[in-house]
């Protein structure tokens, strides 16, 4: 048989081999995978549309890939979740050390979840602005938030007089510094929509149970008495980081509000791809619910009725209500920055003052693609 | 069973061919490939059924058995070995990557791959399996980004049409991810 030439495509040999695929879709996942990959964040979006199956491949690999998730990451992760940094300085509007202590809450709320990430701090009124945050002093912007009505704690106690504002997102990000992150449209559904920060009059002395701030649907929020002891602990410990939050893809604010149409198929296909059912998922989950958000059976005063009050207190934990709070605690890692050499790379820059993202692909040293978007 | 020299690609320069081993390949149609042994281990899959085959041991390499590639079809195993040996005499080994190392994705496709990979679109489509099998890492990325290239040129509608992919969106869904897209769109737009 003699050798064939390369690029053979008019032998009629092969040709006979078409057939054997007769969709592109005949393709393993892996390997569509890596051809919808190679083409790029930006180019690949618009494909999505070609049909489910392809949509799901071009939401799903950084999931697959970074939400590598096990239990003990999971809980691991939780416990460096809380973050309180508090001056010793009296507040006026309060008697108790401790309410003294805890006497602001914020909280960073992601668009489509609740009890995301929150942080507690002594309260900074906004008319404070020198005690302000750097990062808040040149881009920030507060807007109310007319549609959070009250706050209510465990004991019988009635918390009121609640103040609660909402900053830009750009301010979030520069504070939290990630300019060395990729961004990653797929990721949109994670983003911070708001940080809230409110103030709470405690007006008794004791510590709650649990504070529940009820918002329009998707900001409702839940902190336990045990995460509020815990965030004390925390910050007597001096651990300000907070890991979690710096693994949040925040850049994209304004164009990503919406979490992808068929979202669940998506997180079903990365689990399973990852050897986890949906049924083994949501086992998994109960469990990482009850080990973390409310539950603590280390904590004798918060009881299962307790839990079970919260849980009614709360919406419905409908599946699509489930999974966004799982992916903020998983372990949501930056885009991959494709190193190659030296002089070849991808980078991204987002202006924050005109709100331009570009993303630079340079290949030795020379610029090949530039891509932007507003 | 029809023995087959290994395929030449004229090149004079022959790294390491002199003193290195044959092995021999058998593909899915029972047809038998000679190759140099460093050529064919630039397939994982290969070097781990040489590896399997040879034992702690340096066997002797005329009589060992044929390796079979039964997913391989004796055209397509004859057309990956063309690449192999084209790289592994322009390019050596491949280096060893961590299987999550992406960086591959952003090598440019070589002037010899591109040619080399102007095949039809079954041909285009079983190359990219069988590196996928033979686990060739830069044959696959030279495959995938092909087809990529490809999909570049289409809309959504000659993508479906071409690649025979049905449609499977309701109207809302469509509308939704469209609305999702808007961002992209527009970028396409402005250009």
């Amino acid at each position: 048989m003699e050798t064939p030439e390369i690029g053979f495509a008019k032998d009629t040999f092969y040709l006979a081999t078409d057939g054997v695929l007769n969709s592109l879709n005949g393709l393993s996942d892996d390997l569509m995978e890596d051809i919808l990959y190679s083409l790029g964040a930006l180019r690949q979006n618009p494909l999505r549309l070609v049909c489910r199956r392809w949509n799901t491949i071009i939401m799903s690999p950084l999931l697959r890939r970074q939400l590598c998730i096990t239990m003990e990451d999971l809980h691991q992760d939780w416990d460096e979740f809380y973050w309180c940094h508090f001056e010793e300085r009296p507040c006026d509007y309060c008697e108790s050390t401790m309410a003294n202590r805890i006497s602001s809450i914020r909280a960073l709320i992601t668009t489509a979840t609740n009890r995301v990430i929150f942080r507690m701090r002594p309260y900074r009124h906004l008319g404070n602005a020198e005690i302000l945050h750097s990062a808040f002093h040149n881009d920030c912007s507060a807007v109310s938030r007319p549609s959070i009505q009250k706050v209510c704690a465990a004991r019988g106690a009635i918390i009121e007089n609640v103040t609660f504002v909402g900053f830009q997102l750009r301010s979030l990000e520069s504070m939290l510094e990630l300019d060395d992150e990729m961004p990653c449209p797929e990721y949109s559904f994670l983003r911070c929509s708001a940080v809230a920060e409110f103030r709470i009059d405690f007006d008794y002395c004791g510590f709650p149970d649990f504070i529940q701030v009820r918002t329009d649907k998707p900001h409702d929020f839940t902190v336990s008495g045990v995460e509020l002891r815990n965030m004390i602990i925390y910050e007597a410990m001096e651990r300000i980081e907070l890991p979690l939050v710096k693994h949040f893809i925040l850049r994209f604010a304004k164009k990503f509000t919406s979490p992808p149409a068929d979202w669940d198929n998506v997180m079903r296909y990365a689990m399973e791809r990852e050897g986890r059912t949906a049924k083994m998922t949501w086992s998994w989950l109960t469990r990482f619910i009850d080990l973390s958000a409310y539950w603590d059976y280390s904590d004798n005063e918060f009881t299962r009725e307790k839990y079970q009050m919260v849980l009614e207190l709360s919406a419905p934990l409908a599946w699509h209500n489930i999974l966004p709070f799982i992916y903020t605690g998983l372990r949501c890692l930056p885009r991959w920055h494709a190193p190659v050499k030296k002089s070849s790379f991808r980078e991204a820059y987002y202006n924050l003052d005109d709100g331009i993202l570009t993303i630079v692909t340079v290949c030795d040293g020379e610029t090949i693609d530039e891509d932007m978007c507003c | 069973m029809a023995a087959t020299a290994g395929p030449s690609t004229g090149s004079g320069d022959v790294k390491a061919a002199a003193v290195a081993p044959k092995v021999r390949l058998q593909s899915g149609d029972k047809e038998i490939f000679i190759v140099d042994l460093p050529v064919a281990k630039m397939s994982k899959v290969i070097k781990g059924m040489i590896e399997d085959l040879a034992g702690e041991e340096d066997p002797n390499w005329d009589t060992l058995e044929p390796i079979p590639l039964s997913n391989v079809s004796g055209p397509i195993l004859r057309k990956v070995i063309t690449w192999m040996e084209h790289h592994y005499k322009n390019d050596g080994p491949e280096p060893e990557r961590p299987e999550d190392d992406l960086s591959h994705f952003t090598d440019e496709i070589s002037d010899w791959d591109e040619e080399y990979i102007k095949v039809d679109q079954g041909t285009l489509f079983e190359l990219i399996l069988a590196s996928n099998y033979l686990n060739i890492k830069k044959l696959r990325t030279v495959g995938c980004k092909t087809v990529a290239n490809v999909l570049r040129k289409l809309s959504v509608e000659e993508i479906r049409e071409k690649y025979n992919i049905e449609n499977d969106f309701t109207p809302e869904e469509e509308e939704a991810i469209r609305k999702e897209n808007e961002w992209c769109e527009d970028q396409d737009a402005s250009k």
